[in-house]
C-alpha cells in the first residue's frame, strides 16, 4: 500500500515506524527537515519537507495515487484540511487526528462519514475512554477490547487477602463460560498455562471473555468488586475533561485539581459534574488540607510527564490504593510501572494503535504487547481457505506457546475448545509469545501469498 | 562497532562477485581454453564470502551509520582485491599490484590499464574486466540493495554512501524499489547500447563489452587503440551519444518515463551538463582545425574526446597529447567537471559547481549588502546550508586530494604533466591523462606502490572521499 503520514510527531513516528516494519511503502511530510531527515536515517521511507494542509505538498506528494493518508499533526486544522483536500484529490481512505476533545467531529462519528474522512482519531480522547474503563473495573490494571467490542480483556492483580481463587489450580477455580485465564505475568515471566498452574500471590492474570461475564469472573478470580467512589483528576486538560465527561454518569465524586487559576476557572464552567480545586498536587500539604488523600485513584493528566509522575508517585506514598498516570513520551511507561505507578496510558501510543488496526485489514489485526514484551496479543481474521478453517482446533497442530483466547462470530463470542472449529471471517484473539507470530500468521492464510 | 554486522554484509558482497566472476567461464569453455583460473578465482571468493558470513552470523539486523561507512569502504576495497585474482590466476600480470590496479581501476570505472596487449588476454579476462565496470558504474552496494529485499534500517546509509553527487534522491518510498528502478533503467540503455553497436557491426562478443564500460562511463576496451581500433565513425557517433546519456542523472530517464517531460526538460543540471558539452566541443575543434583535414574531422575527434573526457569515460579515438595546449588543458579541466549527479560519471560533479556558483554569487552581493540574507537556490530548488558546506568541504578535499596524488607520484621522478594528469585522471574516475599516461600510453610503467596510491585515489573517488576518508580516522574505529 501507498501510505502518506502528515506529522511526524509520536503519533505519526510510531505509524511510520510500523508501517515500514509491515513493508508499507511510506511517504512522510513534514514542516521540519530535521525531523524528517532523522526519519530518514532510521527508516526506510521517502520524505517531503512542507505543510501538509497546502496542495503543492499533497500533489508533490502524490495523494492522489494514495491508498491511505494518515493526517497527524499537532494542528487539528491542518488535519482535517490535509484529510480532505486528499480525498478530494484521489485518496482512497483517509484518517484525521483531532485533538479537541469536544468536537461533535471526535464524540459523533457521523460527522466523519458525512465529510468523507474514513476515521477521525482523537488520543487524548481515547485515552480518557480507556482510563475511565480502568476505573469502572476496580483491581483491573488494563482493559482492551477486541472484535468490535465483543471481546472483552483484562489484566487483573491476585492479592492473597482479597482472592478467594489463591492457591487454586485453574481448573478448580469456578470461571463462568465464555471466560478464560489466557495468560498469567509472574514477575518477569509470562506464562500461557493449563489447568494445572495454580495462582500466586501478586499474579498479574490476564481474563478473556465475553464482556457480560467478565464481572462474575473477576470476583471469582480476585474477589468482590470495590467500586471507586472518589476519583482525583489532575490536570484540567484535554484529556481531563473528556475523563470528567465519561465519569460522569456513573455517579463517582469527582475531583479536578489545576494548578493554573484561569484554566480551572474554564474547567469548572465546561464539566457537568465534580469539584474543580485551585492548587498544586506536587505538594502533600496542599492534598491533606483539601481532603484529597482518601481517594481511591488518582489519576495524573497534565501535559508535562515529570509532573505526572511525581504526583503519581506522592499519591502512592499517601496511601492512595490505585494511581494513573499519562505518559506522552511512549518510552517512559515500563519505567513507571516499575517505580509502582499501577498503569500508564499512552494517549498517543493509544491513538496510533487505533489507526494500525484500522490499516490492517485482513491477517494480523492487531497487536496487544504483555508484560513489557515478554508476550502478545494478536487480533486475527482468517482469510477463507486458510489451514485454521479446516479442522477442529485440535488437529490443527499449534506450535508451542500458542492459545486461542477467544473467537467472536456474529454476535457470538465463544471461548472455545478442542472441538471447535473456526470459520472464515471469525475475530479470533490469541495469546503468545514474540516470534511466533509469523507461524501464527501462516495458519490464517492461504496458501498462496502475493509478494506485495 | 560491531565487526560481525560489517562481515555479514560484506560476506554477501563476496558471494555476488564470485556469482559475476564465474559468468565468465562461459566465454572460456566457449573458446576451449584452461578454466582453472576462474574456477579458483571464483572459488577462492565465494570461500571468503562464505567465512565472512560465518562469522557474521550472529549479529543484529541493523546497521548503524559507523558500520554503514566502514561496510561500503572496506566491502569496495576486498572486492576489488579479490576481483584482482582473474587477472593473476590467468596469467595476464605476475606482479599483485598490477592485477590489483587493474580490477580497482575496473570496479572505480576509472578505466586506467597497466596491459600492454589487450587484444592477446583471452575473452573470459576481457569479458570480467568490462564486467567489473559494469557492476562499479551503477554501483555493487546499490545492486545489492535491489537483490537483497530486507537489509534493515542501514540501507539508507549504504545507498547514500555509494550513489554519487550531493543530494541522493528517492524515487519510490521505498529504497529497493529506487534501486531496482536505477538498475532496470542501467540494463535498459546498456542493451540498447549493445544491440546498436552491433548493428554498426562491432562483433556480439565486443558490443556486449564495450557496452558494459560505456554505460558504466568506466572506459576499458578489447581493442589496444580503444574505440579509435574501429576506424567506423557510426561506431563513434553510437558510443558517443550513449556517453552523454551515461553522464546524465538516472533518476531523469525515469521521470521519462512517467511522463514527466516538465521536470527533465526543466533540470538545470541536464541544461549546464549540455551548455558545458556543447561551448568545449566548439572551442577544441577551433583549436585543433589547422592540424585536421577539414571541420567534419575536426568536430569528430573534438566533440568525441569532449564527451570522452567529460563523462569520465576516457575512451579514445585519436592522440589527443598531440592537440595544441589550449585544446589539452581544456580537456583536463572537463575532468575536474565531470557529469551530472546521479550518474555513472566520476568527477567534482555538475550540481556541485552549480551550488558553489550560487554560493560564490550570493556571497559577492553580500560583499556590497552586508545585511542581505540569500538562501542558495538550484533552479527553484532550494539547497540546505548543511548541502552548501558538504559541497564545499568536498571541493576542497578533492582539489587537496589531486595535489597530494600528484606530489607524491613525482616522489618516483615522473614529470609534472604525467604526475598531475595521472592523478586527476584516477581521482575522478576517467583513465588517460597526458604525456607518459596520455591515450596511446598505459600505466604499467609506475612503479608498485605508485600504482597503489593511484587505486587509492580511485576508490576515493568513486565512493566521493569522505566514505573513505572517514575510514583513515582513528577516532572512528574506536568503540
Amino acid at each position: 500500500m501507498n501510505i502518506i503520514v502528515i506529522g511526524l510527531g509520536e503519533v505519526g513516528k510510531h505509524i511510520a515506524g510500523v508501517l515500514v516494519s509491515e513493508n508499507q511503502n511510506v511517504t512522510l511530510i513534514d514542516r521540519s527537515e530535521s525531523a524528517l531527515s532523522q526519519s530518514r536515517e532510521t527508516l526506510d521511507v521517502m520524505t517531503l519537507s512542507g505543510d501538509g494542509g497546502t496542495i503543492t505538498t499533497l500533489l508533490q506528494a502524490k495523494v492522489d495515487t494514495a491508498d491511505l493518508v494518515i493526517a497527524v499533526t499537532d494542528n487539528d486544522d491542518v488535519n482535517l484540511l490535509a484529510s480532505l483536500m486528499s480525498r478530494k484529490l484521489g485518496a482512497k481512505r483517509v484518517i484525521a487526528r483531532v485533538s479537541d476533545t469536544g468536537d461533535p467531529l471526535v464524540t459523533d462519528t457521523r460527522w466523519a462519514a458525512d465529510l468523507g474522512i474514513d476515521l477521525v482519531i482523537s488520543p487524548e480522547r481515547a485515552a480518557a475512554i480507556e482510563i475511565a474503563r480502568i476505573i469502572e473495573n476496580a483491581g483491573v490494571t488494563w482493559v482492551e477490547s477486541f472484535g468490535e467490542d465483543r471481546i472483552e480483556m483484562m489484566r487483573l492483580r491476585v492479592r492473597a487477602d482479597d482472592s478467594p481463587a489463591i492457591n487454586m489450580a485453574l481448573h478448580e477455580i469456578p470461571t463462568p463460560p465464555n471466560s478464560l485465564v489466557a495468560a498469567i505475568g509472574r514477575g518477569e515471566s509470562f506464562i500461557i498455562p493449563d489447568g494445572h498452574e495454580r495462582l500466586q500471590d501478586g499474579d498479574e492474570i490476564y481474563l478473556i471473555g465475553k464482556p457480560e461475564v467478565m464481572a462474575e469472573a473477576r470476583s471469582v478470580l480476585i474477589g468482590p468488586h470495590k467500586p471507586a467512589s472518589k476519583v482525583v483528576i489532575v490536570g484540567a486538560t484535554p484529556v481531563g475533561r473528556a475523563l470528567a465527561d465519561q465519569l460522569a454518569a456513573t455517579g463517582i465524586d469527582i475531583y479536578v485539581v489545576e494548578r493554573n487559576a484561569l484554566t480551572a476557572e474554564s474547567m469548572a464552567m465546561e464539566i457537568k459534574q465534580g469539584v474543580v480545586v485551585h492548587g498544586d498536587c506536587t505538594q502533600s500539604d496542599f492534598l491533606r488540607s483539601e481532603n484529597l488523600t482518601n481517594a481511591d485513584v488518582f489519576v495524573a493528566v497534565t501535559k508535562s510527564d515529570e509532573v505526572n509522575l511525581m504526583v503519581g508517585l506522592l499519591a502512592k506514598k499517601l496511601g492512595v490504593p490505585t494511581t494513573i498516570v499519562v505518559a506522552h513520551k511512549p518510552g517512559y511507561a515500563t519505567i513507571y510501572e516499575e517505580l509502582g505507578i499501577d498503569t500508564t496510558i499512552s494517549p498517543r501510543l493509544l491513538a496510533a494503535n487505533q489507526i494500525l488496526r484500522y490499516v490492517r485489514r485482513g491477517r494480523v489485526l492487531s497487536v496487544s504487547v504483555l508484560a513489557n514484551g515478554a508476550g502478545e496479543i494478536l487480533e486475527m481474521e482468517a482469510e477463507r481457505g486458510a489451514k485454521i478453517t479446516r479442522a477442529p482446533l485440535r488437529e490443527i497442530g499449534f506450535p508451542k506457546g500458542v492459545r486461542v483466547g477467544a473467537v467472536a462470530t456474529g454476535n457470538d463470542v465463544t471461548v472455545p475448545g478442542g472441538d471447535f472449529v473456526i470459520t472464515e471471517d471469525a475475530r479470533v484473539i490469541i495469546f503468545t509469545t514474540p516470534g511466533m507470530r509469523d507461524a501464527v500468521e501462516r495458519l490464517f492464510r492461504k496458501k498462496s501469498f502475493s509478494l506485495s | 562497532m560491531n565487526p560481525r554486522v560489517i562481515a555479514r554484509f560484506v560476506g554477501l558482497l563476496l558471494l555476488v562477485e564470485a556469482v559475476f566472476m564465474a559468468t565468465s567461464l562461459a566465454w572460456t569453455i566457449a573458446d576451449g581454453e584452461a578454466i582453472a583460473g576462474f574456477v579458483i578465482s571464483a572459488g577462492l571468493t565465494a570461500v571468503a564470502g562464505v567465512a565472512l558470513r560465518g562469522f557474521g552470523r550472529q549479529s543484529q539486523e541493523y546497521i548503524t551509520p559507523r558500520e554503514a561507512i566502514a561496510t561500503v569502504g572496506l566491502g569496495w576495497v576486498l572486492v576489488g582485491v579479490f576481483g584482482a585474482l582473474p587477472y593473476l590466476f590467468e596469467g595476464a600480470f605476475s606482479h599483485p599490484a598490477d592485477a590489483l590496479f587493474e580490477s580497482i581501476s575496473g570496479f572505480t570505472t576509472t578505466g586506467a590499464s597497466a596491459l600492454r596487449d589487450i587484444e592477446g588476454l583471452p575473452r573470459g579476462l576481457l569479458w570480467w574486466r568490462s564486467l567489473t565496470q559494469w557492476l562499479g558504474g551503477m554501483g555493487i552496494i546499490v545492486l545489492f540493495i535491489a537483490i537483497f529485499p530486507r537489509l534493515g534500517l542501514g540501507a539508507g546509509y549504504l545507498f547514500k554512501s555509494e550513489v554519487p553527487g550531493p543530494i541522493t534522491e528517492r524515487l519510490r518510498p521505498k529504497l529497493r524499489h529506487t534501486s531496482l528502478i536505477l538498475w532496470y533503467v542501467y540494463l535498459g540503455i546498456t542493451a540498447a547500447l549493445a544491440v546498436a553497436l552491433f548493428i554498426c557491426g562491432v562483433s556480439p562478443f565486443a558490443s556486449a563489452c564495450h557496452a558494459f564500460t560505456t554505460m558504466a562511463t568506466g572506459g576499458y576496451s578489447t581493442l589496444n587503440s580503444s574505440i579509435g581500433g574501429y576506424g567506423s565513425v557510426a561506431v563513434e557517433m553510437v558510443v558517443m551519444f550513449f556517453m552523454f546519456l551515461a553522464g546524465v542523472n538516472f533518476s531523469l530517464y525515469y521521470r521519462l518515463v512517467q511522463g514527466d517531460t516538465r521536470t527533465v526538460w526543466r533540470d538545470r543540471e541536464l541544461r549546464t551538463y549540455i551548455i558545458i558539452m556543447g561551448l568545449a566541443t566548439l572551442l577544441v575543434t577551433v583549436a585543433i582545425l589547422p592540424s585536421k583535414a577539414g571541420l567534419g574531422e575536426a568536430l569528430r575527434y573534438g566533440s568525441f574526446h569532449v564527451v570522452s573526457l567529460q563523462t569520465t569515460t576516457g575512451f579514445g579515438t585519436d592522440d589527443f597529447d598531440t592537440y595544441p595546449h589550449f585544446a589539452r588543458l581544456l580537456l583536463v579541466g572537463l575532468m575536474f567537471v565531470g557529469g551530472s549527479a546521479g550518474s555513472t560519471a566520476g568527477g567534482i560533479k555538475i550540481a556541485r559547481f552549480l551550488v558553489l556558483g550560487r554560493a560564490l554569487a550570493n556571497q559577492l552581493y553580500k560583499s556590497f549588502h552586508p545585511r542581505a540574507v540569500l538562501a542558495v537556490r538550484i533552479g527553484a530548488t532550494p539547497v540546505e546550508s548543511d548541502t552548501v558546506r558538504a559541497v564545499c568541504i568536498f571541493f576542497a578535499t578533492f582539489i587537496g586530494l589531486f595535489f597530494l596524488g600528484a606530489l607524491l607520484l613525482t616522489l618516483f621522478g615522473i614529470d609534472l604533466v604525467t604526475a598531475g594528469t595521472a592523478s586527476i585522471a584516477c581521482l575522478a574516475n576517467i583513465g588517460p591523462g597526458l604525456a607518459l599516461v596520455g591515450p596511446t600510453q598505459n600505466y604499467a610503467f609506475v612503479p608498485g606502490v605508485g600504482k597503489i596510491i593511484l587505486s587509492i585515489l580511485m576508490i576515493l573517488g568513486r565512493l566521493e572521499i569522505l566514505t573513505i576518508l572517514a575510514l583513515l580516522v582513528p577516532s572512528f574505529w574506536r568503540r
